[in-house]
């Protein structure tokens, strides 16, 4: 199976008033082509800014980015444009993501004008209409206004108008975050069926673990900016080293009267992520926590075959 | 035992220059004193309006009680002036909201926020309302030190807790908690959930819990109403409606979310939009979306059945005997 995007030890901080906020801290990882990859965490994680960091829609600050083979940190211009085609993302809110003074068609058929690809009228409004097929959106809609739909065929826009050129590699950002449970479902059956016909790569943000457990085949785990768990998709809820990723799989209400869990306690909320101490960054709320772990930044090791864990007590824990 | 709220065939609308919305229909329900029911629904459903209508808060103009009753310790609370009303805010029956940032006013310090609601309610001098407030901060895990910041000084989770301390400071024997933990994330939804849980055992508080989660239900509650189109189309217990879900929109509701230890290759997602209500259909309000409706289903509005002992499904299937 080939990699198509790689981060190497991949670094986003964003200048404050008080320092520099280390949003995204060192994350390497790799999504096979084809493959849908899950990143949870909680808000303020960095989860966000890594896929923005990914699509150069924020510059990083350090380490690199290879897309198709080639390294494609820093990318500017022409070179940016062509690569946009690609590489796409769909956004949480469907609400605020499109253009409230923008017909259906005018949305869906921007891509295709600012990259000049329909030669004709004809072709133009043929591409658009196979997209609104594509998502499930009735054609009489073309000429209608965002507001006049609900939120899960509003969603339908934004994938529509991300599938547009065709690209390889999409970031879906919270998609189904905003939505009711039934439309959610309705969205995750599309995206499913979308990247079978189309062979997409998919890169899943999300803060819903059964969402993600079910939409990919890896999850990454992230804390603070960096990536403290990557394991195959149902693995990681059977097995699991990472103190924050039990907890935070302990915390997921159930909805059946007959699972008895034991909850793992954890102590107060997120550190500050501006000028961060060394060490884990977990280690302030973490009950396993040693002196070591203030002190140094454990490694991402591979505990079993694809599956790494960034804790210094992962196999004693 | 005598119910502490008894809501009995309430009807609200909103009125709008150009429409009707039927936003509550016909819904009954009781909570018996130190319970928990559980409203579950739908963006839309009309969850918040029972809520607001119990607490008079419905917008002044446009919503309005049409029919039905809201009794709650030998009062009818439909029938209270303002003035009544806010004697019972905030003292017997409180509610927390869903967003805490919204909830608290930026230009006053937490600690005065709640003392000036004890001073609302209880005859205490200016010490004591400030020195109970701090001892409120403390049962919900604040350092009492804190009472003199302001809201915006506190993250989410812990404003959360400062909206759980406003509503618990003067023992209410009702709480009404709107999507409490909606706003948060979920390792700091497990520590409010669990600090209402205490709170709520120790005090002997009923609460009426409205979320669209039944991972939080199934955490929380002792009897559940699911709610669709303002209507309660199933009323039980939590085994009556987790382990023996009658209705179509119960059913579909717990298939359509993901689950955390089977493997299923596609969710089973309740088809077509939500309904409308502005325009509800003349039937059942599920019809259209049912994966079990019948014909009858599109022109007969069914009644409430008792399945089985405190255990309510409106449907047309409960009706003619015919539930799985």
């Amino acid at each position: 199976m080939s990699v198509i995007l790689e981060t190497k030890n991949l670094r986003k901080y964003f200048k404050t008033p008080h320092g520099y906020l280390h949003a995204v801290e060192d994350v390497s990882l790799q999504i096979n082509r084809g493959e849908t990859m899950g990143i949870v965490g909680e808000s303020g994680c960095g989860k966000s800014t890594l896929g923005r960091t990914i699509l150069h829609l924020l510059e990083p600050t350090g380490g690199e980015i290879w897309f198709d083979g080639e390294n494609i940190t820093g990318v500017r211009g022409k070179q940016l444009k062509e690569l946009r085609r690609h590489m796409q993302i769909i956004f949480q809110d469907p609400f605020s993501s499109l253009n409230p003074r923008m017909t259906v068609g005018e949305i869906i058929g921007e891509p295709l004008k600012i990259y000049r690809v329909t030669k004709s009228k004809e072709e133009y409004h043929r591409r658009i209409t196979e997209l609104m097929d594509l998502v499930g959106l009735a054609q009489r809609n073309i000429n209608s206004y965002p507001h006049e739909f609900d939120g899960g065929r509003r969603q339908r826009i934004g994938i529509a108008r991300a599938l547009c050129l065709n690209p390889s590699f999409i970031v879906c950002d919270e998609p189904v975050s905003a939505l009711d449970v039934s439309i959610q479902a309705q969205i995750l059956n599309l995206l499913q069926e979308l990247q079978e016909e189309l062979g997409l790569t998919l890169m899943f943000i999300t803060h819903d673990l059964s969402v993600v457990r079910h939409i990919s085949q890896h999850i990454c785990v992230m804390y603070l900016g960096q990536l403290v768990e990557k394991a195959p998709a149902k693995e990681l809820f059977v097995k699991n080293y990472h103190p924050y990723t039990r907890a935070l799989l302990s915390a997921i209400p159930i909805p059946s009267i007959h699972v008895e869990r034991e909850r793992v306690p954890i102590k107060g909320e997120l550190s500050s992520p501006i000028n961060p101490k060394p060490g884990c960054r977990f280690a302030s709320r973490c009950p396993y926590a040693k002196d070591v772990c203030r002190e140094a930044t454990p490694e991402l090791r591979e505990i079993s075959p694809e599956h790494f864990t960034a804790c210094h007590f992962a196999l004693e824990l | 035992m005598e119910a502490l709220l008894k809501v009995e065939n309430l009807v609200v609308h909103y009125e709008t220059h150009n429409a009707v919305v039927e936003a509550v229909n016909d819904v009954s329900f009781e909570i018996m004193p130190g319970q928990t029911l559980g409203l579950v629904g739908e963006t839309g459903a009309g969850k918040t309006t029972i809520a607001l209508a119990i607490m008079s808060l419905l917008p002044k103009y446009t919503g309005h009680i049409i029919q039905g009753g809201i009794e709650f310790g030998g009062k009818d609370l439909a029938k209270l002036s303002q003035r009544e009303m806010r004697s019972i805010r905030g003292r017997d029956i409180s509610m927390i909201f869903q967003d805490p940032m919204s909830a608290l006013n930026p230009v006053m310090p937490v600690g005065e926020q709640i003392a000036e609601l004890i001073r609302l309610h209880q005859r205490v001098s200016r010490a004591e309302a400030a020195k109970r407030a701090r001892d409120i901060l403390k049962k919900v895990g604040i350092q009492p030190d804190r009472a003199g910041e302001y809201p915006h000084q506190f993250s989410g989770g812990m404003k959360q807790r400062v909206v759980i301390a406003m509503a618990l400071a003067c023992n209410p024997k009702l709480l009404i908690a709107d999507e409490p933990t909606t706003a948060l994330d979920v390792t700091i939804q497990a520590q409010v959930l669990e600090l209402i849980r205490e709170l709520k055992d120790e005090s002997g508080t009923s609460m009426l819990l409205i979320t669209h989660d039944l991972g939080v239900v199934a955490e929380t509650c002792d009897t559940v109403a699911v709610i669709y189109a303002g209507e309660i189309v199933e009323l039980g217990t939590l085994e009556d409606i987790f382990d023996h879900a009658a209705h179509p929109y119960t059913q579909c509701l717990f298939a359509t979310i993901p689950s955390l230890d089977k493997d299923v290759e596609r969710l089973q997602p309740i088809t077509g939009p939500a309904v409308n209500a502005a325009d509800l259909p003349e039937g059942c309000s599920f019809c259209e979306r049912c994966p079990k409706a019948l014909e009858l289903c599109r022109t007969h509005d069914p009644h409430r059945v008792e399945v089985s002992s405190g255990h309510i499904v409106k449907c047309v299937l409960a009706e003619q005997g015919l539930l799985d």
